[in-house]
């Protein structure tokens, strides 16, 4: 860390007349006169207690001896010393917006290239015919995959005990819901292969556009695989919510929802026999509706993280900082991430000079510096409201943006 | 009903005439003035009555196959935790904190709804569902009501109950009808002359001689 102390940079001799003190910051060693790395942003104050010390200025250059740095580069500012005020201020300025758009460039560029490798690949073998040819069976393998599932559901699945006639139902259904996605996708195969070789042209804007398609591909393929999430999803949370509520009433309590707490409430005979007779139904019936959820909820889960995963590889080829890396590379002195002070001069009555040395910045700190905004799809919920939701059956909107429109 | 012992129908010819005969008498203790200080119009009875029948009616396919999956062992046990509930939380006319006639109800038809569905029809569950409201929901109100009015014959009527509960057991299990018989008897009869018989040794007495204590608030004086 970075401590700093107003003593004479360095002098053993106090004995000596005055000499202008200096604000200076010390390295954990202890060695003075060597200032440790500063932030970006810091400024450096040197201060002078004395009105006869004169203005202090300081010389930097570039290592290795190359010269003075330009002006524009590192800016020191200075001014006479009045006493007890800062004396001068040398600021150093952040990335200017020149780097953003050369590296906004080179990402572009090598997405670009990358995207016609792609496509000089697939076209060499033409392989769309292949593809094309391999995903009709796929989604077919996947739909029978589903069935068999299902008729395991309807069993007695792992040892659980379901209510049969609930399950024969809600098995029925999904599985029809199957047959109608199985002819949809035999409708749409002869026209497969030209959209895709339609689709793949579409690689020679970029790497990132061809994995957003294969995204979206992944979206379409199982989009039965989401209907049955939101089904089960919809249908454990309505019963949930009906337990809580006349759990409630078996208590003869109800929710206040002016005050937004629960009160005690006398409820009809009627009321309450119906109340009771729903609540042993539901009770009955939810380890059935909640299998059925956390099996769908696990298989679209399965698919966000996926998609995830692609989307992840797209942000990192959009935002990393190309440019800036090869900046560091070549040139480190251009990327500062602080200075060095050594003093060349320090005698009594004379101005205090100072050599200043750019410090490069570290790799870890020029990618996270000069990263490019990315589309921010990161989700916005934590680990524990994902719980929540999940347990009460509220649907999960991975990609939904806060400003967004709620459902 | 499970064993075939009682015809259904027959057991809903048995409860609708009773239950007639309960509002009946309902009515005629007080006289007409419960008629006039009550909210509740007789045609909102039959209304109530009406969607105790539809709904129990349409649910009772449903009642029937609930707890298939679940062992018999289990809702036996289950039922007679619940009907235990219902006994400890029943509102017995004493100032307890724990007397809670809401819950004592709801937990008594989860009880009698669990053991609906192990009958073999629907029809049996339907019925099983009216008879168990009748008993919990009904008899309850009639009793509180004969109580108020005519004390005297709320004591044939308790006795009677407790016989035809006696009577119907052994037809279930003979050995069970005993410890009911005792326990009966004791809770009735010994423990109130045991605790008469344990004045006697009570050592603390209060009477005018005590200090007073305030046991209300002073609202009442201040209103």
């Amino acid at each position: 860390m970075l401590r700093g102390s107003s003593r004479d940079c360095g002098s053993p001799n106090a004995g000596k007349p005055e000499v202008p003190k200096a604000y200076c910051l010390r390295a954990p060693q202890g060695v003075p006169a060597v200032a440790t790395v500063l932030h970006l942003e810091q400024a450096v104050y040197l201060r002078a207690a004395q009105a006869s010390a004169g203005p202090a200025h300081a010389r930097c250059q570039y290592p290795q001896g190359r010269g003075p740095c330009p002006a524009d580069e590192v800016r020191a500012l200075w001014a006479p010393c009045p006493p007890l005020t800062p004396a001068a201020a040398c600021t150093l300025t952040p990335a200017e917006p020149a780097s953003r758009k050369a590296n906004t460039l080179v990402s572009v560029l090598l997405d670009m290239a990358l995207g016609l490798l792609l496509l000089s690949w697939l076209h060499r073998k033409d392989r769309f015919a292949h593809l094309a040819e391999a995903l009709v069976p796929v989604a077919d393998r996947v739909a029978e995959e589903l069935q068999h599932l299902l008729q395991w559901l309807m069993g007695a699945p792992a040892g659980l005990k379901m209510n049969r006639a609930l399950d024969q139902v809600l098995g029925r259904f999904f599985l029809y819901h199957i047959h109608l996605w199985i002819s949809y996708i035999h409708l749409m195969s002869p026209f497969i292969e030209h959209i895709l070789w339609h689709l793949g042209l579409s690689a020679c804007l970029g790497l990132t556009v061809a994995l957003s398609i294969l995204s979206d591909i992944i979206s379409l393929l199982t989009f039965h695989i989401y209907c049955f999430y939101v089904y089960g999803a919809r249908l454990y949370c309505l019963k949930i919510h009906g337990l809580s509520s006349l759990w409630r009433l078996f208590r003869g309590k109800k929710w206040n929802v002016l005050r937004q707490r629960v009160d005690s409430c006398s409820y009809d005979l009627d009321q309450l026999f119906i109340g009771t007779l729903l609540f042993t139904i539901l009770i009955f019936l939810l380890p059935t509706t909640a299998l059925y959820y956390l099996v769908f909820t696990l298989l679209r889960l399965l698919v966000v993280t996926v998609q995830g995963l692609v989307h992840l590889l797209v942000d990192l080829i959009n935002s990393l900082p190309l440019y800036s890396l090869g900046l560091r590379l070549c040139r480190p002195y251009r990327l500062a991430a602080g200075v060095k002070f050594r003093v060349l001069e320090h005698e009594a009555g004379r101005p205090l000079r100072l050599l200043m040395q750019i410090n490069p910045l570290p790799f870890s700190h020029v990618v996270r510096t000069y990263r490019l905004p990315s589309c921010g799809c990161h989700p916005k919920h934590s680990w524990g409201s994902l719980c929540r939701k999940l347990f009460f059956g509220e649907l999960i909107y991975p990609w939904r943006q806060r400003g967004d429109k709620q459902d | 009903m499970d064993e075939g012992l009682l015809a259904p129908q027959w057991l809903f010819g048995t409860g609708l005439a009773s239950s007639l005969i309960g509002y009946v008498l309902f009515y005629l203790t007080d006289g007409d003035e419960g008629r006039k200080k009550s909210v509740r119009t007789r045609r909102a009875d039959l209304k109530g009555a009406q969607v105790f029948i539809t709904f129990t009616y349409g649910f009772s396919p449903v009642l029937k196959t609930l707890t298939e999956s679940v062992s018999t062992d289990t809702i036996y046990a289950l039922a007679a935790f619940m009907l235990l509930g219902h006994l400890i939380f029943f509102d017995y006319g004493a100032n307890a904190a724990i007397a809670s006639c809401t819950l004592s109800l709801n937990v008594a038809v989860f009880a009698s709804v669990c053991l609906a569905s192990r009958l073999p029809r629907s029809l049996h569950a339907f019925i099983m569902a009216m008879s168990a409201i009748q008993i919990f929901a009904l008899w309850p109100i009639l009793q509180k009501k004969l109580k108020a009015c005519m004390p005297r014959s709320y004591v044939g009527v308790t006795l009677l109950f407790a016989f035809s509960a006696l009577g119907g057991l052994p037809s279930l299990s003979a050995v069970g009808a005993i410890p009911f018989a005792l326990l009966l008897v004791s809770i009735s009869c010994l423990c109130p002359f045991y605790l008469i018989h344990l004045q006697l040794f009570k050592e603390n007495f209060y009477g005018p001689w005590d200090e007073a204590e305030i046991k209300e608030g002073l609202s009442r004086f201040l209103s």
